[in-house]
């Protein structure tokens, strides 16, 4: 043994002995973890709880130690118990509570269960070294992660030199220092294939070799520690878990490229870090790992730490040395490069945190191990802060090559919520947001760069469909023009330009000339700016101009944010999401929470000519959206609208329209559901004749004859569409197109036409044996239920289906007394139908099987009998976002079966119409202009169900207003074109602040409901609806998003 | 001899000199790319980014001025794409700048409106918001126009390289950043001296001097006053160039006829009291040498140099001549001799001055050289002012039929001339000083060791017993050099002759801007101009300043002689140490 | 004797630091730590601090000044060791969070983005601290307290001077 590893071996046991002669190797070890999350998460209280309630008990014999951050975010406090001879424990979430606990049951009862999966593991968890398979064995978060360079972070006492050592620490000092010579240093850094790991990628060995080669006496080493990439925390939880490894890695960098002297520039927000990181490199001089003839040998080695002062910019190598010389942090133009002119013209070596923590492990473990990780031009492993709308947050560390839905997915736990995804975003600032269709992408140097977006730093940030990219860009943009150092020209100018164009797109004012200036600016920014910062700025526009156009074009021609995110457009995100594009939600909402009812219903009814129906059964994406869900619970907006109009209808108060002049032109609306009412109110209130033709003998179309009793009763729908019909509408009752008339003779009674039927036809199964007379469709049962006319079922029924036609179905067979059961394909997450609908289903005592898919039909003499289906599991994700359910082979099972009830979709039956001008879609929709909803019939528009096949009541009725307005115009001759504009509140209603003593009293509302006991047999409706003081106080819990400025 | 590599621009092939950038090659050959925050004088900074060219095997394009050329380096100047990311970086400058070009005082001398003729910027594409700052009036010499700025950091660099000033600096950053000075102070309450360099460099108005020519053509006529002028030597080796005349060109006589056509009673030369300055500076001088004064000897009539002096080497002020400045002499006699000898009161004569410097603006304001509480110069105006009165007032001076300066203040030496280039008044001084001392006459008076403009120049002269050890700098950051030489060797200098200005007055901050293709600092230019001077000195036959007929009347008439208590009275003063007290890095 | 007042007791000190941590004429690596010290000391990086940082490195102050101006995480103007940042975000309107301030301004005698004159309170308010569902919220340094009343605001704030008072008369 050489002399070097010889004295190591010496401070090791010197400093064992050290420990217990002082007492200090107690057979109880608490850990917990104090990193700067873990303390934010309340780990500094279970702290002190332990020592205080250690204390009092007089429980001898326990030492309490500090950890690092494992990563697991969202799991922390983390606490451990180790005892000696006595199976580990560990503890997340750790509370007051739980702490006191821990105490109870380890250390004064000690009453501890003996965890079998642990002793499986074989493992000492005591030994430092074994003790990453105890913390991260179980988790399926760190099942595809490999760590490296974070493999001491969580394990050891960040602040203990004895842990430090006791996981091989300064090892690879001290071998390097035995017999390696420099050379052979530079040589396994470069045969290890280690790229550097703050962004740029440059390969390690050679930045050595350029340095090594310098013929300088004095040379500097620099870790750059300046991270400042919004979202990204890899650097502080580094330094924080393992200061040494950097510390080892920093003096292995000198004595390969003849520095003695290092630099660690480190944010002065880092408070832990640099504390941690100022007692490691004090005692790294205390036991010789630091100073002068380091180990015994010749080699001197001394290190400061230099605060950064809030500029992004310095972590740019340039910048970053001016910084340190205490001067601006503005990069200069590189060559000469710091390797040959640094620190005061000193040649000067700078790595990130990252890359010298992967030195010792390299030098410890050989070059072969680590260049055995990765890609073929990308080794080992890199760290990632995995944010975003993702299950599980925190800080991983993954192999190169593992592919970005690996992560999202298996590490990330898939998206938030069920949402769907919709971009990743790595390298922060200067990084780009990659779609879906890179998700199979290895997470490399190269396929990075190739996509458009860059390694980076490691920020990783995953978006899903309530992110709004543009907001996205101009969130970045906003950073980097913040952050920009204003030396050069187009990173200063360019990038406020950028970010103003940005905001006006954002707030609903930009132009297609503004998308072209705003790509023309970034190209002009990314080939001209000084340094790497203004290069790479407009990342974050370029990709998402690539890749999501499509938004920037909603943006500025049609004015809306489909993610509902950008204020100045959306007004409020209830009333942006709301289809009928001007619902007034906020407005009335707080009309109602003053008590000003009667003017609420004014508003309600000028925005929607239905609310009886809507305040039952809107699919209300307006909740879907409401800002409260990031607190509590939406507000309930269908719920207040149901208030309002059953208000309004129950104390009969009139509220006067006033339709404009009358005017002599008559238009004909084909179908009476809400597409045809909405039309046939709007054109009313223009002063023209209105005929309604209904095929069915009631009116109401799919509202009539597709929902359900119990969810709306038929004479609260009567009564909306007598108000209507009031307005002078008139209604032809059972006269169907194609038989008593057709499109071309009311063509030349009326002036305009608009087509508004519903999608009355069922979807076939596709699988043998389903044409049998048992195998129904749920759409024909609906209406035959809902007009009173004969259904037979048999006593064993199955709806399959996962849409609000299936839930109806199963809940009104159910109310039929029979029994019935769901099948549906994929999970209760995926399922299209409302969460209230399957909720109620369910407690109603409906079973669901989830996964489960019909392959077969057994017939026997023809009638049904059984159906055969396959488990289903979930795999890639379709184009719609959701997982690919994939049969699960030799899962196959049966069904005894008297009905079987298909429920997968529906189409209008347009081709009864009988009109040869009409085109039609594979769908068996009429095609239109989705601008105008012109079928290029002269005269004839159409709407709803009939175009889009099926589709909300909201939906619906958009098209309806659209067409009312539409109609108008080709009547008065006017150019057909649409108007778009931002979302503005539909009347500008004071906040009120509310009184200390209301904010008590406030409570949440819950809806009313009939109980589930008295809902079998019968079809009474089941949602109550808002008395009127729990109306108020529910219209009080409105953040007013509406007034936000 | 360098050596010669090849080159590619746009596909021609080149043979040019190793060891340059691609900017100075290009400029070599023929072509002429835009620039704005380049200068040659000054270090490189790549920040404006219009001088950019598209390299091969570079993925962005590379500023020429920051990048070396290479063997078979191939380079393209005017390609469509980079003439549109050229021209968008141009925009985005011009976004952040004022549009008053008609009204603006630097119209036609703007190199930012230059450029922008060349490249072309006729529609807006990015156009948004505007940056809005005070502008800084409180300086008698320089005005500071932050919204004019495009931060290319010329002033900067001049502050700090070129005069060792660093008064101002970046403040801020990204679209706020602005340059300006410790603590955003007014320029007049920092260490700024007034010297007038930093608008030399600026390429637009964001710098300019304290305009006075408005005051000036109001009082003009006033016609209850007598209206004296005087010229300092530079002014009549550069005015021409505010005519589009080359460099170089000698225009003394004509200006003093334009003097008088724009309303002046009467025309002086500064170079008559130059004379002057050296009769009471050389027996100062000889004075201390011969009595154990403060040696080294330090020249006192260079304004920015006196501030410098009071800010940053107060220690050194013993050190200074107690003379005035010649400007100041002169307007001395003017109130006190000539007032008396034309019968006027001397508040009904303006007395003014035309100076190639600013900082004569801020030394007409100083207390100190007040006579009974009078200002002496009423008002300054510099060389540039000076050619726009001219040309405002609709006089040709370049067809303009010569005069001569009015008596009495009139005629000078040739020695008086050089005072306007680095060396002249040490050489001045020397003439008169060799003489007087050893009582016989100096025959090779053109001291070569201390023309030229390299930066300190040392000369030891043999006068009789004694070997007088003298140095000249030039630029306050080589003044300072020598200064920090002189106080650590106090015996090595007995005489030491500083110039605020690079070249001295002929490379003054109030000189015109630099005609197109030149900038100012250049060498060439400093050396035409200063071919002038040294051209008039020759032609003289007078060439030693205690030779002028006049300067012996006036001893006799007036003062006595040289350091009489009447010459302390009128023609000597103090200085007192002044806060802020200026920091340079060691 | 007289007692020096904080400002000079404070520049004692710092003078001191620089004096007995950095040569005059030390490498400008100090600058930054001499700002950061500074700040530390006077809560701000005042002019005299940067006076004295110049004469000790010999920078010139348009320098420091640069320097200063540049980094974000120094201030030049005073702040308290306790920032108040009130939310008033919508959210936070409706709950009262103009009444959180309106008590805040009533209990430390400043308005909006003032220090208290002992130096230990600045307050600020803010647009959005996304913390809606706390409304009405407020921010002390770097934590947030919620769902506040007027009482709980008093509550805070003399605990904060109580625990100061602890601290100043221990030392």
């Amino acid at each position: 043994m050489t002399k070097p590893l010889e004295n190591l071996k010496t401070i090791r046991l010197k400093a064992i002995q050290d420990l217990i002669d002082q007492g200090l190797l107690s057979s109880t070890r608490i850990y917990v973890g104090m990193s700067t999350c873990e303390i934010a998460a309340g780990s500094r209280e279970i702290w002190d709880v332990f020592q205080k309630e250690i204390a009092e008990n007089k429980i001898e014999d326990v030492q309490m130690k500090q950890k690092g951050c494992a990563g697991r975010c969202n799991l922390e406090p983390t606490v451990e118990v180790l005892q000696a001879n006595k199976v580990p424990f560990k503890y997340t979430n750790v509370d007051r509570l739980k702490a006191h606990e821990i105490i109870r049951k380890h250390l004064i009862e000690n009453d501890v269960d003996t965890s079998p999966r642990i002793k499986e593991m074989e493992i000492d968890p005591f030994k430092l070294a074994d003790r990453s398979k105890f913390v991260f064995g179980d988790l399926d978060f760190f099942k595809k992660q490999l760590r490296i360079t974070l493999r001491n972070c969580g394990i050891i006492d960040p602040e203990s030199m004895d842990d430090y050592l006791s996981v091989r620490g300064y090892e690879a000092l001290a071998k390097v220092l035995s017999d390696h010579s420099p050379k052979k240093v530079i040589d396994h850094v470069s045969k290890s294939g280690l790229r550097g790991r703050g962004g740029g990628g440059f390969p390690t060995g050679l930045k050595w070799q350029m340095m090594a080669d310098q013929k300088s006496k004095e040379k500097y080493v620099i870790c750059n520690a300046d991270e400042g990439d919004p979202g990204a925390f890899m650097d502080r939880s580094a330094l924080e878990g393992d200061p040494h490894i950097v510390i080892e890695g920093m003096a292995i960098a000198g004595y390969a490229v003849g520095a003695d002297k290092g630099f660690i520039y480190i944010r002065a927000e880092y408070p832990l870090a640099i504390k941690r990181l100022r007692k490691a490199i004090a005692d790294a001089k205390k036991f010789g790992f630091l100073g002068k003839k380091i180990l015994g040998t010749a080699f001197n080695f001394d290190i400061e730490i230099i605060l950064g002062a809030g500029a992004f910019v310095c972590g740019e190598e340039t910048a970053l040395i001016h910084s340190i010389e205490g001067a601006r942090g503005m990069p200069r133009i590189k060559p000469p490069y710091p390797s040959t002119e640094g620190l005061w013209g000193k040649p000067t070596l700078i790595n990130n945190v990252e890359t010298l923590a992967n030195i010792p492990v390299i030098m410890l473990d050989g070059y072969q191990s680590f260049a055995s990780v990765g890609t073929k031009k990308s080794k080992g492993t890199k760290v990632f802060a995995l944010a975003g709308k993702v299950n599980n947050t925190g800080l991983i560390e993954v192999p190169m090559g593992i592919s970005l839905r690996e992560i999202i997915y298996d590490i990330g736990g898939g998206i938030k919520d069920g949402k769907k995804f919709k971009a990743i975003l790595t390298g922060g600032p200067s990084g780009g947001c990659l779609p879906e269709k890179f998700l199979d992408e290895m997470v490399d140097y190269d396929s990075l760069k190739s996509a458009g977006s860059i390694m980076g730093s490691g920020g990783m940030i995953v978006l899903d469909e309530d992110d709004c990219m543009i907001d996205v860009a101009r969130y970045f943009l906003d950073f980097t023009q913040e952050e920009s150092c204003g030396k050069c020209t187009p990173c200063r100018e360019g990038t406020k330009r950028m970010l103003e164009i940005l905001n006006k797109i954002t707030s609903g004012k930009g132009d297609d000339v503004d998308i072209e200036n705003l790509e023309r600016l970034a190209i002009t920014i990314k080939k001209t700016a000084l340094c790497g910062l203004g290069q790479s700025a407009p990342n974050p526009v370029l990709t998402t101009l690539r890749y999501f156009k499509e938004e920037y074009t909603e943006h500025v021609k049609y004015k809306r944010c489909p993610a509902v995110v950008c204020k100045d457009i959306i007004s409020s995100p209830c009333q942006h999401a709301c289809p009928l594009g001007g619902s007034g939600a906020p407005a009335y909402i707080a009309l109602l929470s003053q008590e000003r009812i009667e003017e609420a219903i004014k508003l309600v009814r000028k925005e929607n000519p239905l609310p009886l129906i809507c305040g039952r059964v809107c699919h209300h994406p307006c909740e879907v959206k409401c800002r409260r869900t990031a607190i509590d619970k939406p507000i309930a907006i269908r719920s207040l609208k149901r208030f309002i109009a059953d208000y309004e209808m129950s104390n009969k108060i009139e509220i006067p329209y006033f339709p404009q002049n009358d005017k002599k032109e008559k238009v004909a609306v084909i179908g009476s559901g809400p597409a045809g009412l909405t039309c046939a109110y709007y054109l009313a209130l223009k002063g023209y004749k209105v005929t309604i033709f209904e095929k069915l003998p009631v009116a109401g179309g799919m509202l009539y004859v597709g929902i359900p009793e119990y969810r709306l009763p038929k004479d609260i729908l009567n009564h909306e569409i007598n108000n209507i019909l009031s307005m002078g509408v008139e209604l032809k009752l059972n006269t169907e197109i194609g038989k008593d008339t057709t499109i071309s003779d009311l063509g030349k009674e009326f002036d305009a036409i608009f087509i508004a039927v519903g999608a009355h036809q069922g979807l076939k199964l596709g699988i043998p044996g389903e044409d049998c007379d048992q195998v129904i469709d749920a759409v024909d049962l609906l209406r035959k239920i809902n007009l009173d006319q004969k259904v037979e079922l048999g006593q064993e029924v199955a709806v399959i289906g996962g849409g609000n036609a299936a839930i109806d179905a199963v809940r009104t067979i159910h109310r039929m007394g029979k029994n019935v059961k769901l099948l549906y394909r994929r999970t209760r997450n995926e399922m299209p139908a409302e969460k209230e609908e399957i909720e109620e289903a369910i407690k109603e005592g409906i079973e669901i099987q989830y996964l489960t898919a019909p392959v077969k039909i057994g017939t026997k003499d023809g009638c049904l009998e059984q159906l055969e289906c396959v488990k289903m599991e979930l795999g890639d994700m379709d184009k719609s976002g959701r997982r690919r359910p994939v049969p699960l082979k030799g899962s196959e099972f049966t069904i005894k079966l008297d009905t079987l009830v298909a429920a997968i979709s529906q189409q209008p039956k347009i081709e009864d119409m009988k009109d040869k001008e009409l085109k039609f879609s594979k769908w068996n929709t009429i095609e239109i202009d989705p601008e105008t909803l012109y079928t290029g019939k002269e005269g004839v528009f159409a709407g709803g169900d009939a175009v889009h096949g099926p589709w909300t009541v909201t939906g619906a009725m958009s098209h309806g207003k659209i067409a009312a307005n539409m109609i108008d115009k080709y009547v008065s001759g006017q150019k057909l074109e649409r108007e778009y504009g931002v979302t503005r509140p539909a009347m500008d209603v004071c906040v009120v602040e509310l009184s200390e003593e209301e904010i008590d009293n406030l409570k949440r509302s819950e809806l009313p409901k009939i109980a589930v006991s008295k809902r079998a047999s019968n079809f009474n409706e089941v949602e109550l609806g808002f008395n009127e003081s729990q109306a108020i106080s529910e219209a009080k819990h409105c953040l007013r998003c509406d007034k936000e400025e | 001899m360098s050596k010669k590599i090849k080159i590619t621009v746009n596909n021609q092939e080149y043979q040019v000199l190793a060891d340059q950038t691609i900017l100075q090659a290009l400029d070599n050959i023929g072509f002429r790319l835009p620039r704005l925050c380049y200068h040659p004088k000054l270090s490189n900074d790549g920040a404006c980014r219009i001088c950019i060219v598209e390299v091969e095997g570079f993925p962005n394009y590379v500023t020429s001025c920051t990048t070396k050329v290479s063997e078979g380096m191939e380079i393209k100047t005017n390609t469509s794409e980079l003439r549109r990311a050229r021209r968008d970086i141009l925009e985005l400058i011009l976004d952040s700048h004022p549009t008053d070009c008609h009204t603006c005082e630097n119209d036609g001398n703007c190199e930012l409106q230059r450029i922008s003729h060349g490249i072309g910027v006729k529609t807006r594409h990015f156009e948004g918001e505007r940056k809005k700052f005070d502008l800084d009036l409180s300086s008698p010499s320089i005005v500071r126009d932050p919204n004019k700025c495009i931060l290319c950091g010329r002033c900067v660099r001049a502050c700090r390289e070129i005069q060792g000033v660093n008064a101002i600096d970046f403040v801020g950053r990204g679209f706020g950043a602005t340059v300006s000075t410790a603590y955003n102070s007014p320029i007049n309450e920092s260490v700024c001296a007034n010297c007038g360099q930093c608008i030399a460099v600026c390429p637009t108005a964001a710098l300019s001097e304290k305009y006075h020519t408005a005051e000036l053509f109001r009082e003009l006529s006033n016609e209850k006053k007598l209206k004296i002028v005087q010229i300092a030597p530079a002014v009549r080796a550069a005015i021409g160039e505010s005519f589009g005349l080359k460099a170089g060109s000698a225009m003394e006589k004509q200006t003093a006829a334009a003097l008088r056509k724009l309303g002046f009673d009467r025309v002086f030369d500064t170079q008559f009291s130059a004379d002057l300055t050296i009769m009471e500076e050389g027996s100062e001088f000889l004075e201390r040498v011969t009595s154990n004064g403060v040696l080294p000897m330090i020249t006192s009539c260079s304004p920015g140099w006196i501030k410098y002096c009071e800010q940053f080497f107060p220690e050194l002020l013993p050190n200074l001549s107690t003379c005035k400045s010649p400007m100041s002499m002169m307007s001395s006699l003017i109130k006190t001799y000539y007032a008396k000898k034309v019968g006027k009161d001397p508040k009904d004569i303006l007395s003014v001055a035309v100076m190639p410097c600013t900082a004569k603006k801020y030394e007409a304001e100083r207390e100190e050289l007040k006579i009974d509480g009078h200002k002496l110069t009423d008002i300054v105006i510099t060389t540039r002012e000076l050619g726009w009165m001219i040309r405002s007032a609709g006089i040709d001076l370049l067809t303009i039929k010569e005069e001569e300066f009015d008596n009495f203040f009139g005629s000078s030496s040739g020695a008086a001339t050089i005072f306007g280039v680095t060396g002249g008044v040490m050489e001045a001084a020397l003439r008169t000083a060799y003489e007087q001392y050893l009582g016989e006459t100096l025959i090779n008076i053109e001291f070569e060791e201390i023309r030229g403009f390299k930066g300190i120049k040392e000369a030891t002269v043999k006068m009789g017993d004694i070997d007088l050890r003298v140095a000249v700098a030039h630029g306050l950051a080589n003044a300072k050099a020598l200064l920090e030489i002189a106080k650590n060797d106090p015996q090595r200098y007995q005489f030491i002759e500083i110039m605020t200005c690079p070249g001295g007055c002929v490379g003054g901050g109030g000189q015109p801007y630099a005609e197109p293709g030149y900038l100012s600092l250049d060498e060439e230019l400093l050396k035409k101009r200063a071919s002038v001077l040294y051209n008039l000195d020759r032609a003289k036959t007078i060439r030693r300043s205690h030779e002028n007929p006049e300067i012996q009347r006036i001893y006799k008439e007036f003062l006595g002689t040289p350091l009489s208590q009447k010459s302390h009275e009128i023609l000597h003063t103090k200085y007192k140490k002044k806060l802020p007290q200026g920091i340079y890095r060691k | 004797m007289i007692k020096p007042t904080t400002e000079t007791k404070q520049m004692e000190e710092f003078i001191d630091y620089l004096n007995n941590r950095y040569d005059a004429g030390y490498h400008n690596a100090a600058l930054m730590a001499i700002l950061h010290k500074a700040q530390e000391i006077f809560g701000y990086i005042t002019r005299e601090a940067i006076g004295e940082t110049s004469k000790h490195l010999g920078i010139p102050t348009a320098h420091i000044w640069g320097v200063v101006t540049f980094y974000h995480y120094f201030t030049l103007t005073p702040r308290g060791k306790y920032v108040i940042s009130v939310c008033l975000g919508t959210a936070c309107y409706v709950k009262g969070g103009k009444r959180i301030l309106s008590k805040l301004m009533e209990e430390l005698k400043i308005g909006l983005n003032e220090t208290t004159d002992d130096k230990l309170f600045t307050l600020e308010a803010k647009y959005c601290l996304g913390c809606c569902g706390l409304a009405p919220v407020m921010m002390i340094n770097d934590e947030v307290y919620e769902k506040l009343t007027t009482k709980k605001v008093s509550e805070i704030i003399s605990e904060i001077r109580r625990s100061q008072k602890a601290v100043q008369t221990a030392t």
